[in-house]
């Protein structure tokens, strides 16, 4: 089924569509990188407490990039044909500055230091074009599959320093952006 | 919120001044409960009153971390994974350790956060027989090591038994 008769069943809106789109590799330091969480924050929450990363999962590392989204809650739209227009609708969302997401920092694993960092790469799928991976780079070495967990304990610790929390998950179903 | 702890149909306060002190024999059990923003609080029980007492959190909430699994979606831990989660509850039980949180993980498994002074520590227990530490430490630059599970309670006791 072609993206032209695939989004509009499963309700995704237009501005995400791929439409034939290329992908755009340039990222600006400022541009926000948006993603869905699946764990509910105290309502007195504030982006000083420290905080468990749980809230920061690192699995399918996705983000939808603002810079072709409508609204940060476009990042709640399911775009998984299988799972037939079930979107994330009591999710939450949380931001990053591309900026913040690239940052290199030194870790010592298993009694190395090493230099990790995270880069954002603009990878579109059906009914998303904003869908945005980041890759994981161990001493300028791309890390895919097998990334050590203590490692990824690292980036979670890392970027939960620099989140916002835009929409809190809750138990409630939100409407979702036109 | 504290689990409102009833020794025989009375009250723990009530209960120690009428029960009688534990002698040789008795286990002296300690219990731990904390709610969201509540300092911790430690009770001593003993087991000549134990069977009558409505208790208790353990270190690692085991049903708690398989609802939230379920509600997620996630896999769920495999019964290798649990035994040695029950070996780490017992470890951190026999320490005093609470963890800050536990939570299950999207492949299968537990990951336990802990906070003493100013370390932050870190471990995930996976279904496929991995186990994280992770810790950071002031200003240091954080430290990750990945091992199997029995590499992680030798880390663990070298950890927390200095």
């Amino acid at each position: 089924m072609d993206e032209n008769n695939l989004c509009p069943v499963i309700g995704i809106p237009e501005r995400l569509w791929v439409s034939q789109r290329a992908e755009d590799p340039i990222f600006e330091e400022d541009e926000i990188l948006y993603r869905r969480i699946h764990t509910p924050l105290p309502e007195d929450f504030t982006e000083d407490d420290d905080i468990s990363i749980e809230l920061f999962e690192i699995k399918d590392d996705s983000y939808n990039r603002s810079k072709y989204c409508g609204s940060e809650k476009d990042v709640l739209f399911n775009t998984r044909i299988t799972d037939e227009g079930r979107h994330y609708t009591n999710w939450g969302v949380i931001s990053l500055t591309v900026k913040d997401l690239s940052v290199s920092s030194q870790f010592n694993h298993e009694g190395r230091d090493v230099v990790c960092k995270l880069l954002p790469v603009h990878s579109p799928v059906p009914c998303n074009y904003s869908h945005t991976e980041a890759w994981f780079y161990r001493d300028n070495v791309q890390l895919s599959k097998n990334k050590p967990r203590s490692m990824k304990t690292f980036f979670r610790r890392s970027l939960l320093k620099k989140i916002k929390v835009l929409v809190h998950y809750n138990d409630q179903h939100v409407v979702m952006p036109d | 919120m504290l689990a409102e702890l009833v020794i025989g149909g009375l009250d723990a306060t009530t209960a120690s001044k009428s029960l009688a002190r534990p002698t040789k024999k008795d286990n002296i059990v300690c219990v731990s409960s904390q709610g969201p923003g509540e300092p911790q609080r430690y009770i001593s029980l003993y087991s000549s009153i134990l069977s009558n007492a409505i208790v208790v959190n353990d270190a690692i909430d085991m049903k708690a971390i398989f609802s939230k699994a379920v509600q997620k979606g996630f896999e769920p831990m495999n019964q290798e994974a649990k035994n040695f989660v029950l070996t780490l509850n017992d470890f951190f039980n026999s320490k005093n350790i609470v963890p800050s949180s536990t939570f299950p993980i999207s492949d299968g498994g537990v990951s336990i956060e802990i906070n003493v002074a100013d370390k932050y520590y870190n471990f995930e227990i996976a279904n496929d027989g991995e186990a994280s530490f992770y810790k950071e430490e002031g200003d240091k630059v954080p430290e990750g090591w990945d091992y199997s599970y029995a590499g992680l309670i030798n880390r663990l006791k070298a950890e927390f038994n200095g």
